[in-house]
């Protein structure tokens, strides 16, 4: 067994073990409780932000949370002298966290639209903002020992990583939002249920995994920063 | 035993002077603000918005159910800090080292879930008049704050009592969002078939600020009601987080 895999096993056993299984589970039921009270042609629009806004604490807070229980129990600090390289330990935690999510916004996106949606936008889309928003739960987590000091200045990060959802729900369109790099997933998470033109396309792909590799070399950054060096 | 006057002169210098340290309570100060503004400044471009999409006016249920949504954030924030704060001197063992002190848990408790809620009717007051959507008198902006602060300690305790470590306790926060549903469906529903959604603490602020906000008398039934539930399951709670903590 690789490294990798033997990582992305032990993550996985230790999201069961803390209940993010269970909760996921519970949101699931939820929504789709909620989703057969509302008219699908009401539905299309809020869609994506319903999502983003779910993923935000399946994976930044999620994320958050396992760090600092590593960091309180040691055992980050420990994985320093194994030959588990930074870039791994990242990429464990980005791949089972991501297909949470694709699990479960898929399941009541599945529910709500059956074959009604188009798929490869949609499950492209989610797992480039879980994979943008667990880079950036890292960058801000690792800063911080407890999860008092983290969890207030999260919000505001949080806040500031959800602005192109706002504009969408405002329908408040200016290139400035296109700079913002959660803007990118977001036009493909629209794209699953109406067609896109071509360069928003490339926007949408590009764009996100520019930012997916400037927020991994960061993390690398701040892993050394924040961890091996102190 | 030590009674609540000593508990708060012994331990309110400590936790001012922690407060200090961490920020913790400037943030709770702040965030209500930042989003009484965010409603005043996003809600009617949200509203024009929604309203040319689905050719019909949300606006008559836009604003009581944001307004609701306000009034309950803020105890819903400060019971999570307290929370976590909580699960943190559940995993520290400082609770376990509290037996060894005359105060007892129960007014160490009684101590620790008065001042979030303090702290939550402040803000409400501060917060609903900026957000522009909520037109209370000030007395009867009072009592609507006062009738949604008990939601500040039960959140704090049920995260305490239900997680075992603070990851656990971030998991459960994905599903505490279900809390903040019952009184929205509430809204919605016809009298007689929304009492069973009364079982649910949360239930009971919303009825009181929407009863308020319409000047009807059953605003007097839904406050001493809601008071004494949720006294009452605030209760149950303390008694299950005594038999796990200790």
């Amino acid at each position: 067994m690789t490294r990798l895999q033997a990582t992305v096993l032990c993550d996985a056993r230790l999201q069961f073990r803390n209940g993010f299984y269970y909760a996921s589970l519970v949101i699931v039921v939820v929504c789709i409780g909620l989703l057969s009270q509302i008219p699908t042609q009401y539905l299309t629009w809020i869609f994506p932000v319903v999502i983003l806004s779910n993923l935000v604490v399946g994976t930044f807070y999620f994320l958050g949370g396992l760090v600092l229980l590593e960091k309180a129990e040691g055992t980050l600090t420990a994985q320093i002298v194994t030959p588990l390289r930074q870039g791994e330990y990242l990429a464990a935690k980005v791949l089972t966290l991501t297909a949470l999510a694709i699990l479960e916004n898929g399941a009541f996106t599945l529910y709500a639209f059956g074959r009604g949606v188009d798929w490869l936008p949609l499950l492209l889309g989610v797992a480039l903002t879980s994979g943008l928003f667990c880079l950036f739960g890292f960058l801000v987590v690792v800063r911080y020992d407890s999860i008092n000091e983290y969890l207030l200045p999260s919000m505001a990060y949080t806040a500031a990583a959800s602005l192109p959802m706002i504009a969408y729900l405002m329908q408040w369109d200016s290139w400035l939002v296109y700079v913002h790099p959660w803007q990118a997933p977001l036009v493909l998470l629209q794209a699953a249920w109406q067609p896109i033109a071509a360069w928003q396309w490339t926007y949408g792909l590009g764009y996100s995994l520019l930012w997916l590799a400037l927020l991994f070399w960061a993390c690398r950054r701040a892993f050394y920063r924040f961890v091996v060096r102190v | 035993m030590m009674n609540l006057v000593q508990v708060f002169q012994s331990l309110g210098p400590v936790d001012a002077r922690n407060v200090r340290r961490d920020a913790l309570l400037r943030w709770l100060v702040l965030a209500p603000v930042a989003l009484a503004l965010a409603v005043r400044w996003v809600m009617p471009g949200l509203i024009t918005a929604v309203t040319n999409l689905i050719q019909f006016d949300i606006q008559p249920y836009f604003a009581p159910i944001m307004g609701f949504c306000l009034i309950i954030l803020v105890p819903y924030l400060a019971g999570m800090v307290i929370g976590f704060l909580l699960l943190d001197q559940k995993d520290d063992g400082t609770l376990l080292a509290l037996r060894v002190t005359p105060l007892s848990i129960e007014s160490y408790l009684a101590y620790r879930l008065s001042l979030p809620m303090l702290v939550s009717v402040l803000m409400t007051l501060v917060a609903a008049p900026l957000s522009g959507i909520i037109q209370l008198s000030w007395w009867r902006l009072l009592l609507v704050a006062v009738g949604a602060a008990p939601v500040a300690p039960l959140f704090a305790l049920l995260l305490t009592a239900a997680a075992q470590n603070k990851v656990q306790g971030l998991a459960l926060t994905k599903t505490a969002g279900v809390f903040m549903l019952p009184p929205i469906l509430a809204y919605f529903i016809a009298a007689p078939w929304q009492i069973g959604l009364g079982v649910f603490p949360t239930y009971w602020p919303g009825q009181i600020f929407w009863t308020a906000q319409a000047g009807q008398s059953a605003f007097w039934f839904y406050w001493a009601a809601g008071m004494v539930y949720q006294g009452f399951v605030l209760w149950l709670l303390a008694r299950w987080f005594k038999s796990r903590s200790l």
